[in-house]
């Protein structure tokens, strides 16, 4: 509670020490898992990472080794890196301004990192309007990541590739969210009926399934940290690329490489925002209550006098707060999607996060006054 | 003297007033032995400490507490083997809170009552003295074995804690109100809540209020608070309804319609907290109403010495320790007519707790007149120096002997 005189808002150790455990049970092993796999099949097995710059920045920091594992699977010419917002913010929603600075920081971090200029975007949490793929185009971008939502495209509509409404040529390629759900989340699951779930299942479902696309967007955590080692999901994805590629009507291919390779069926054009969030697959998630309505208000209201201050230290700190995992924080959601958004919450309630958050955006207003 | 709390083991105001009430009878040369639920730290010299549970233990005779009896809710009974487990899980956890007010309060209300009956057949004394309603059984229960009078002390009535009265709460305290030879309030604002709920007549009331413990001599340094680029507008206590958040909260919505360099900070924790944090929200002034949670002594202190100007907005305060508090800190207020402490601290802007337009005015006056809040604290600083425990005990005293007939 010591505002305007305490300025460290985060907590370093804490992030320094989640870093540790998810790069050592996660990010190590699966790296190094794919690695092989790229290896052993010629590069027929190829992946795309979506990593934000703030992850990146964390891992630099932290656990460097893990930069150093990104790096190799980058020079095996079979990983594609895709752009998001370096501060996997909501910015596009409050601040188009705002949302070009975070993509165009992101943007240098992975030249710097890994010598590549994306030219697939995914937005934080796949939050997707026709406004996003406008905006990206103008960035030069020539696909963009969604979620195929049933009501939107049906249930086997994630197979096409699509144009975004309102743009000469951004392709729009969807998430197949059952397949991917069933590695995500269902995979552990001993209540699932199809448990467990073996490579050979998975991939003979991909092959019943109409294409010509299988779109499958998942979080990286998937392998050893939401599934443990002692799941199966390491044997999974170790068995995963000889399974599919057994059958020669599977092709493996980056969201560029699709992009590239097909034309449009159809045009995509979602009535309001869509996400892969929660049931809803809207910004409910970020945007629900009023708690996390006014702190996100709150914040972007500050923008313009933090950038007129032009003091970096100020501005990289605002930036942080526009993370969208600190609205998360604040949903008040009950029943199944609760348990998801409680799982990663480190406050003790929503109510104590927003409190929190509130405190922090206070001392920063207060930075902004002349003392 | 039967207390409820005594320190260090306390939850809130009534354990201080009871330590301050006891020495100050003691400095008269009053001779006290004073019965609590239960106590591990070493006895004050100025009185002899008594455990209800260490009593208890003591002298248990074969025949068990039948507490089918006095709970209320037949679902809330626990057996004493439960009860054991459950207190030494909460011992354990070091909560104060849990130890005092835990859901067996009932349950414990009786057992002090027994106690205070077993110490009351094998003791001798003048006068029974008892603080607030979890006591007032076992002063009745004294008073059937010994015939002493009985003095009931009345720091707050149900009605001021809550606006949904628990009967049986009510109950306990309208028989001990009845069966008390003298009823001492903390104010007079008090007495007559008294009279107007139970009825009590005045003609066996009294007004004894409580002291301060000022721990230096010379007036409070009204120093400039170290925040400079917001002015902090404090409200702290627990934030329940009888603390008046709401109307905090309303005021604070006032001003900020009118100046933006403002903040607002709710120090505590209570069952209206979350509803209001959403109400807060819900205005779009979260960045300037915020919520410091429940806050340890020290952490008070620091957020004190920040502050410009502390608000009471109680719905009923029987007394008000909170505001003397942010006195002697430095710390100018604006306070709730509904509060014992508006009668002796006269000079203190004062407003109806629902006139948040007034107290939003008297705030500004504080804030834009920094002047006028050092002028405040030292022209009380003299009137806080006439209230102390000792002058209570001597006004407890003279009532003692008015029911003693001497």
């Amino acid at each position: 509670m010591d505002i305007e005189n305490n300025h460290s808002y985060f907590d370093d150790e804490q992030n320094r020490a989640i870093i540790k455990k998810v790069a050592e049970k996660c990010y190590l092993p699966a790296n190094q898992t794919i690695y092989q796999l790229i290896q052993e099949t010629q590069g027929r097995f190829r992946v795309a990472y979506s990593i934000s710059g703030v992850a990146l920045e964390q891992l630099e920091r932290f656990y460097p080794a893990v930069i150093d594992s990104f790096q190799r699977l980058a020079q095996t010419g079979a990983v594609e890196f895709l752009a998001e917002t370096y501060y996997h913010s909501l910015a596009i929603i409050f601040s188009p301004g705002e949302f070009c600075e975070q993509v165009n920081k992101h943007l240098e971090t992975l030249n710097r990192l890994f010598g590549l200029r994306p030219t697939t975007f995914r937005n934080t949490e796949l939050a997707y309007h026709d406004y996003l793929a406008q905006q990206i185009e103008q960035m030069g971008f020539k696909a963009v990541l969604a979620e195929g939502v049933d009501w939107l495209v049906g249930e086997n509509g994630s197979g096409k590739l699509y144009k975004a409404s309102g743009t000469k040529n951004v392709k729009v390629l969807l998430r197949h969210y059952r397949l991917s759900d069933d590695i995500a989340f269902r995979f552990s699951s001993s209540k699932w009926q199809e448990y467990p779930l073996y490579a050979d299942k998975w991939a003979k479902w991909v092959r019943a399934t109409p294409g010509p696309l299988v779109n499958i967007f998942i979080d990286y955590e998937t392998f050893g940290e939401h599934h443990w080692d002692t799941s199966g999901i390491f044997a999974f994805l170790k068995y995963l690329p000889q399974v599919l590629l057994s059958s020669p009507e599977i092709e493996i291919l980056t969201p560029g490489e699709i992009a590239n390779k097909y034309e449009p069926m159809a045009e995509f054009a979602p009535p309001h925002w869509i996400s892969w969030a929660d049931t809803e697959r809207d910004l409910s998630a970020w945007l629900g209550n009023d708690m996390q309505r006014d702190a996100m208000e709150r914040l972007y209201q500050l923008e313009s006098r933090v950038k007129a201050s032009q003091d970096a230290g100020l501005i990289e700190d605002w930036r942080k707060l526009t993370t969208s995992d600190h609205f998360y924080y604040m949903s008040t959601k009950h029943a199944g999607d609760a348990e998801v958004h409680n799982y990663f919450n480190p406050h003790q309630s929503p109510h104590f996060a927003y409190a929190t958050f509130m405190r922090i955006l206070n001392d920063l207003e207060a930075r902004l006054s002349p003392s | 003297m039967l207390g409820w709390e005594f320190p260090p083991l306390i939850t809130g105001g009534l354990g201080v007033a009871c330590h301050g009430i006891a020495r100050g009878l003691a400095q008269q040369g009053v001779k006290i032995t004073l019965l609590v639920p239960r106590y591990y730290s070493n006895s004050p010299k100025f009185l002899r400490l008594l455990s209800a549970e260490k009593l208890l233990s003591k002298f248990e005779t074969s025949q068990p507490i039948d507490i089918s009896e006095f709970f209320p809710l037949g679902s809330s009974y626990l057996s004493p083997e439960d009860y054991e487990s459950w207190y030494k899980k909460a011992l354990a956890s070091g909560s104060p809170i849990a130890l005092l007010y835990g859901p067996t309060l009932f349950y414990e209300v009786e057992k002090f009552a027994k106690a205070s009956e077993l110490i009351a057949s094998k003791t001798k004394f003048d006068i029974i003295h008892c603080h607030d309603w979890m006591t007032y059984k076992a002063g009745m229960r004294a008073k059937e074995v010994s015939g002493a009078p009985l003095v009931a002390h009345v720091h707050s009535i149900e009605n001021d804690r809550s606006p949904f009265c628990n009967p049986v709460v009510s109950e306990i305290e309208k028989q001990g109100l009845k069966n008390a030879d003298l009823v001492l309030c903390v104010s007079k604002y008090t007495m007559n809540r008294v009279r107007q709920v139970y009825g009590i007549p005045e003609s066996k009331m009294g007004v004894a209020y409580n002291g301060i413990e000022l721990k230096n001599c010379e007036s409070p340094l009204v120093k400039n608070p170290r925040n400079k680029r917001q002015k902090q507008v404090l409200f702290f206590g627990r934030i329940t309804w009888q603390k008046g958040p709401d109307y905090f909260i309303e005021t604070a919505r006032i001003m900020l319609s009118k100046r933006s360099n403002l903040r607002f900070v709710l120090a505590g924790w209570g069952d209206k907290a979350i509803p209001l944090i959403e109400q807060v929200a819900h205005l779009r002034l979260g960045n300037k109403i915020l919520f410091a949670g429940f806050l340890n002594e020290r952490e008070l202190k620091a957020l004190l010495i920040n502050s410009n100007l502390f608000l009471m907005t109680s719905i009923s305060e029987p007394f008000g320790l909170v505001v003397l508090e942010g006195l002697s800190q430095g710390v100018p207020a604006v306070i709730s007519k509904q509060s014992g402490i508006s009668e002796i601290l006269t000079s203190i802007p004062s407003a109806d707790y629902w006139d948040t337009e007034k107290f939003a005015q008297s705030a500004f006056e504080l804030i834009d007149n920094p002047e006028l809040g050092k002028k405040q604290i030292q022209e009380i600083w003299p009137e806080l120096k006439k209230i102390s425990w000792r002058k209570n005990g001597k006004t407890i005293l003279s009532y003692y002997q008015r029911v003693l007939g001497n």
